[in-house]
């Protein structure tokens, strides 16, 4: 039982940092914005949720000081990608070589090379999981209720679906775009503020180890519901403590082929579940009035 | 037109200059100072214009690689693991197999562009087969290229002495020869030029090269006109993958003359800003090749002699890469074109 147990909570606790990450795409990729820079997202919030944290010496002031950085972060890549029109493929990686050369000199200079060692405000647990795994919980659902039954998150759904309805009735395609891309963003940044808070307690070059992408392979997974792609967490989040349970149990298996599992799964399921049809129909096309791009 | 479109990329890099020397002057450093050691470590000797070349050899061939995909139409973001995979089976030859470098050393870059044009080609499969996007698959195939050389060289192939996880050394009839005494700079610079002429020959010349870029302006078109769209994508994968993986048998037979964990410093990444920054052309790519090359090798000597990481060099790349897709100098053109309709 018990190590059924500790299993669910590693399966929990590893997989809400990817969960909040994947709830941000969700909502931007619905509005009809691809992000590939998630990646980077995630890691801009996981260094200054730990800067956050430490200078407030409070890990959910941190928390929020992570969102409201991503925030901006998100502002400007709907910047580039919603007024410029600028290819969203390429300004997402872009954000992503960016958050890497960003982070690892800021780090540097901020902490200095040796701060492993420092301390910062941690998230705390209550009961088997840390605290942010109930809010991911609950954000699932308000996902659901926000998307399928309220206004604002049809208005969303309709930006990414047919955007020249929703312009025909008024509604600023574009708004509603920038709404999504910078709500989307800092729940993307509070993802990675859990990475260095809640998995761990410190910041460290490149943390986000492809978390991004994967956090990408399960809204994919999930057929572009929070429900779905909640459940598509889980089962990275199944790889993830397999990974470790592995690695304990000393089976033989270079270690190499079981840190492979991760990838290897999303690899499997985007190809054998990822059909293009289910994602939104005007996703990736930026918006005119006269129909040109 | 043609002045308009040779000045934008300078200007990209100007404005990514300066935006870069007022992130520097933030972080407490003196731009004029960074941008100067930098330049200093890329040109202050005969040893570091050297170097600056290896880098520039390189950073052709990733480059080469993400226009060769990008020109179908398709993204490959796993320029970085195809390089591993290159490495691998280009340095399995060149340390297990004997033969006179006349044979072995175009042997091994048959074998890395194999080891690169397999690991592309899957990505290719997948996307024709299941409709699996390119854009995760590749990634993922980087984690998985990466852990598999790190298994490779700790495990299978680890050097019988010493304790690093790296292979043997290759052969000597496997080391690329060099040009200049008792520098890095070897034939592999030449390779690279050989290989920007044959890319543009390619484009130019060939037939397929032609069905290849119609595939990557419009699919429909293509399908309606008879073209194996399928086919060529795969085709076009495989040969991107080849490209990255012939960068890694310059890192391999060139450089390094080993193979080991940490190749490639995200060689793999720099391919998309150098084939960008080039519009994907021929000269283009040799010069923005050059100049990461030059960020790349001066970028060291940052490390050294300030405070600052050479991480900082990432910070001018996602700029430049910014500044030429978000296009600032296009938007007043744009204007003008909707008043003509």
């Amino acid at each position: 039982m018990s190590v059924i147990e500790s299993f669910l909570s590693v399966v929990f606790n590893s997989s809400t940092s990817i969960l909040f990450a994947a709830l941000g795409i969700l909502l931007m990729h619905l509005s009809g914005v691809v992000n590939i820079g998630a990646e980077g997202m995630m890691l801009i919030g996981a260094f200054s949720g730990v800067v956050g944290s430490h200078l407030t010496s409070n890990v959910w002031l941190g928390g929020l000081f992570a969102m409201a950085v991503t925030g901006v972060v998100g502002l400007v890549y709907g910047y580039c990608t919603i007024t410029y029109k600028a290819n969203q493929v390429v300004v997402g990686i872009a954000f992503n070589i960016l958050a890497q050369g960003l982070t690892t000199t800021l780090y540097r200079i901020v902490f200095g090379m040796n701060s492993s060692t420092m301390k910062v405000d941690a998230f705390s647990k209550l009961g088997a999981f840390s605290t942010p795994v109930y809010v991911g919980l609950g954000f699932v659902i308000v996902m659901t209720v926000f998307l399928n039954k309220t206004k604002p998150g049809l208005k969303v759904r309709g930006a990414g679906e047919y955007p020249q309805a929703i312009d025909s009735m008024g509604i600023s395609v574009n708004f509603t775009r920038y709404a999504s891309v910078v709500a989307g963003s800092m729940i993307i940044g509070f993802g990675g503020a859990y990475l260095s808070l809640g998995q761990l307690s410190f910041f460290t070059e490149n943390m986000t180890d492809g978390r991004g992408y994967i956090a990408l392979a399960a809204v994919i997974f999930g057929r572009y519901t929070a429900l779905g792609t909640w459940l598509a967490v889980l089962v990275f989040g199944a790889g993830e403590a397999l990974t470790y349970r592995l690695q304990a149990l000393n089976s033989g298996v270079p270690s190499q082929m079981i840190l492979m599992i991760p990838y290897v799964l999303s690899i499997v399921v985007v190809a054998f579940f990822g059909q293009k049809g289910s994602g939104p129909e005007a996703l990736g096309i930026p918006f005119s009035k006269d129909g040109r791009q | 037109m043609k002045v308009h479109r040779a000045v934008k990329p300078v200007l990209s890099i100007f404005l990514a200059l300066l935006i870069g020397a007022a992130v520097i002057l933030l972080l407490g450093e003196n731009p004029v100072t960074v941008y100067g050691v930098m330049f200093k470590g890329a040109f202050g000797s005969t040893n570091a214009l050297a170097g600056t070349l290896v880098k520039t050899t390189t950073m052709i061939f990733v480059g080469l690689s993400y226009g060769f995909a990008y020109k179908c139409g398709l993204v490959n973001i796993g320029i970085e693991g195809q390089l591993y995979m290159g490495g691998l089976l280009c340095s399995l030859t060149a340390i297990y197999i004997e033969l006179p470098p006349i044979i072995h050393i175009p042997l091994c870059l048959l074998a890395g562009f194999v080891g690169g044009a397999a690991w592309g080609a899957i990505v290719g499969f997948l996307k024709t087969r299941f409709r699996a996007s390119e854009m995760i698959t590749t990634v993922m195939m980087n984690y998985v290229a990466i852990f598999f050389v790190s298994y490779m060289v700790n495990g299978p192939i680890k050097a019988e002495k010493g304790t690093y996880p790296q292979s043997e050394p290759i052969l000597k009839s496997a080391e690329l020869p060099t040009l200049i005494p008792k520098t890095q700079l070897t034939i592999g610079f030449l390779i690279a030029i050989a290989a920007i002429v044959l890319y543009v020959l390619f484009w130019k010349k060939t037939a397929v090269g032609y069905e290849m870029e119609m595939v990557g302006s419009s699919e429909q078109v293509a399908r309606y006109a008879g073209i194996p769209v399928d086919k060529i994508a795969i085709w076009s994968m495989a040969v991107s993958g080849g490209l990255g993986g012939l960068a890694g048998c310059m890192e391999v037979l060139g450089v390094q003359h080993k193979i080991m964990e940490g190749l490639s410093a995200g060689y793999g990444f720099d391919g998309i800003a150098v084939s960008l920054l080039g519009n994907n052309g021929g000269i283009g790519i040799f010069l923005s090749s050059f100049l990461f090359g030059i960020m790349r090798y001066g970028g060291n000597a940052i490390q050294m002699f300030t405070k600052l990481s050479v991480a900082v060099i990432y910070i001018l790349q996602a700029l430049i890469i910014l500044l030429v897709v978000v296009d600032v100098f296009k938007r007043s053109k744009r204007r003008e074109q909707h008043v003509c309709h």
